[in-house]
Formats: structure tokens, sequence, C-alpha cells
């Protein structure tokens, strides 16, 4: 079989420099600003980290001596209505206030505005959070969301370092119910989760993003909802 | 309980190349999208600390062995089981011309054996013909000696060489 002719610079090296940030002073990156196919590459993994990715779930259903089980198929499965269904009745609580975020209890919101609902997935089964219990080390969250006139939604937790939020997860909203391609798993840190969703009228910037979460947005083109999840150590 | 959240960090990060590479061999198909997530799954279960901790290159390196293992394992399937197969994988836009021609013959030659070869020979074959890896480079990415790397590949071309008889005779 013909050998390839190599390229100077590999994928794998690509690989590594636009996982480090592509770093100015990187020899490569002198490379690359010459290099039109290694151009080419790097706007192909920006475009691959533009698209809406399962977000993070560490809780593997390993069963011990048996098949692995793909514990991300079951999110990943679950965009469409029949998966939607087997999480229960679609019992929706309306996106909480801004100036309601922490207050317990659900309310009523205005129609028409966007909506989500929380499904909690524990040792016990999958249930629709009601808002006031807490949640657990280990439990894992999904986001399933309604809508009318929005085009994207985006879900976002503060950073830990402050300052800024981070964007966990995002989705077109192409239909409703939509449940988000998103997995919160609660980790053993003591405060309690804290959670944006964001639903805009085109994708906004993480600048735009971190602004509308402090600024409490309710407007026709961002709409905010937020949630405040207490934290319990205690097994229930 | 090792922390999700610095993980969700790495996570992020790694996850664009890594589908990136999938995608070459797969296809833009869900079974590449599982190799993706087992792959991070795998890391998690390895140690997300260390990952954590590693320098980036460190890190490519075992998630391109760990996913070129797992997207082998799918080739293998889908042989076992064509009514399984995926769609034909795409060309990345990095590759044209007479790269992405030897991209696209290597992937059909990976293919072609990938039931008849060991999985070895099958790994120096993704990462020196499809994703372009240097031999030394390969020879990292799988903790081999460079002459390990090179026997490998005249194996799996001996091998080739010796289908195409079979097939034509």
């Amino acid at each position: 079989m013909t050998r390839p002719e190599m390229h100077p610079v590999s994928r794998f090296e690509l690989d590594v420099h636009w996982s480090s940030g592509r770093p100015a002073e990187a020899t490569i990156e002198a490379h690359v600003l010459a290099c039109g196919a290694c151009q080419r590459y790097l706007a192909h993994l920006d475009r691959i980290a533009a698209e809406p990715a399962p977000s993070w779930n560490p809780r593997g259903e390993r069963s011990a001596g048996g098949p692995r089980a793909a514990p991300w198929r079951t999110w990943l499965a679950l965009s469409g209505t029949a998966a939607a269904v087997a999480f229960g009745t679609l019992i929706y609580l309306r996106a909480r206030p801004a100036a309601q975020w922490g207050d317990p209890g659900a309310y009523v919101g205005v129609k028409g505005s966007p909506a989500v609902q929380v499904l909690v997935r524990t040792s016990a089964g999958t249930s629709v959070w009601d808002g006031r219990a807490p949640v657990h080390p280990g439990d894992a969250l999904a986001l399933e969301v309604a809508f009318e006139g929005v085009e994207r939604v985006a879900v976002a937790a503060p950073s830990p370092h402050g300052g800024a939020w981070t964007r966990l997860a995002e989705a077109e909203c192409v239909r409703a119910p939509l449940l988000l391609p998103f997995t919160l798993v609660i980790d053993e840190q003591p405060e309690d989760e804290r959670v944006a969703i964001v639903f805009s009228a085109e994708r906004i910037d993480d600048g735009d993003l971190t602004a509308a979460i402090e600024g409490e947005a309710r407007t026709r083109d961002v709409w905010v909802a937020g949630f405040v999840l207490h934290k319990s150590i205690v097994k229930p | 309980m090792p922390d999700s959240r610095a993980f969700s960090t790495i996570y992020l990060r790694f996850v664009p190349p890594v589908r990136a590479k999938c995608r070459r061999l797969l296809g833009a198909t869900m079974d590449a999208e599982e190799v993706v997530q087992e792959t991070f799954v795998r890391l998690w279960e390895s140690g997300p600390d260390a990952a954590a901790d590693a320098d980036a290159r460190t890190v490519m390196a075992w998630l391109y062995r760990t996913c070129t293992r797992l997207a082998i394992d799918v080739l293998r399937r889908r042989r076992r089981h064509p009514g399984l197969a995926g769609e034909d994988a795409e060309g990345d836009d990095a590759s044209s011309g007479p790269a992405l021609e030897d991209a696209i013959a290597a992937k059909r030659l990976v293919l072609t054996l990938c039931d008849r070869v060991p999985v070895e020979q099958l790994e120096a074959a993704v990462l020196c013909r499809v994703d372009g890896l240097s031999q030394p480079e390969a020879a990292r990415v799988l903790g081999i000696s460079e002459r390990t790397v090179r026997r490998l590949l005249e194996r799996l071309d001996e091998s080739m060489a010796d289908w195409r008889k079979e097939y034509t005779s």
C-alpha cells in the first residue's frame, strides 16, 4: 500500500495544540498560520466544539461481572417523545421567576414563557423534582424544557473559580418538550447546586451568557431560568 | 469522590479532537459518539485526578490509544453483523487530494482486515495511516517501540497482500 506523504505536523500534534488553547508562543502555531490544511483542521475542531455535546455523566452503570452497560445511551436515547414519557407524567414546574431564585415552591408562570422540568434520578428510580426536596451526592439530574419562539437553550453553572458562568451544554430548540442532552451528577462538595437555563433567539457568547444570567434576563430574545438545588449529605 | 466539575473541564477540552478522530474511522454515527463517551468514562474510572495533573500530550495519547481500540471493536462488530454497519466514514476537512485518498485507502484496509489480523496491527494502521501519526508518535501513543510499530505495519501489509491474492484467485 502506498505510504501517505507525511505532513510536517500530525493531527495528534494539532489536537494537542488545539486542546491546549493554541498558545501563540508554540512553534506549531507559526506553522499553522502558514498552512491552509492545518487551519482547516483546527477550524474543523472549532466547529465540533460548537456542537451540542452530551454532558459528562460519570455515573456509569457498571454491573460487576456482567457486560458493560453504556450509561450515556440512557441520556442520548432520551431525546424522543417515547423516552420522555418514560420519565413519567409531563407535569411542568414553571421556571422560577428571577426574583425568586432560591425560593422553594412552584409558582404559576406566564402563559407562553419557557418552562423547565427537573428530573432526578436516584438509586430508587427517577422522579420529577418538586422544587423543594434536597438532592444527594450521586443523584443525576436531567432537564426537560418547553418553549415557544426561542431557537436555542443553554445550561450553565457557576464557574468554580468565581466570576463567569460555565456553559455546560446547549441545544437547538427543535421540538418541545425537549430533553436536554445534559446530565448533572451531584458531587460531595457541600455547597448547593446552582443551575441556569438560558433560552435565546440565537446563540450568545460566553460573556453575554454570564451577563444574561447575572442580570436575570427576561426579554423576548433572552430568558433565564434558574434553580438552586439544596444538597443533603444524609442519605434518603 | 473525584471532582466531577474539574473533570467536566477536561472532558470539554478534549472531546472535540477525540470526536474528530472517532468520526474519521466510524463516520458521524452514534457508534462514534458512543466510543467518545466510553473513552471518557474509562478515563474517569482510571482516575480523573491524574488526567487533571498530566500535560495535554499525555492525556491525548491516552485518549488516542483508548478510542482507537474501542473504534476497532466497533468495526469488528460491524463486520460480524453487517446489518449494523454505520455510514461510510466522512473525510474531515483537513484532508484533500492525495492525503484524502490515502486516508480513504487506509480506512478500507482496516475495514477489510479488521477481523483477520491482530488488533495491534490495526491500531498501528489506524494511527499511522488513518490519523497520519508518524511512527515515533504512534509508538509513544501505544507505549511500544518504533521498531515494533514498523513491524506491525509490515505484517499488516503482508496480510493485505495475502488477502488480495485470495480475493483475486
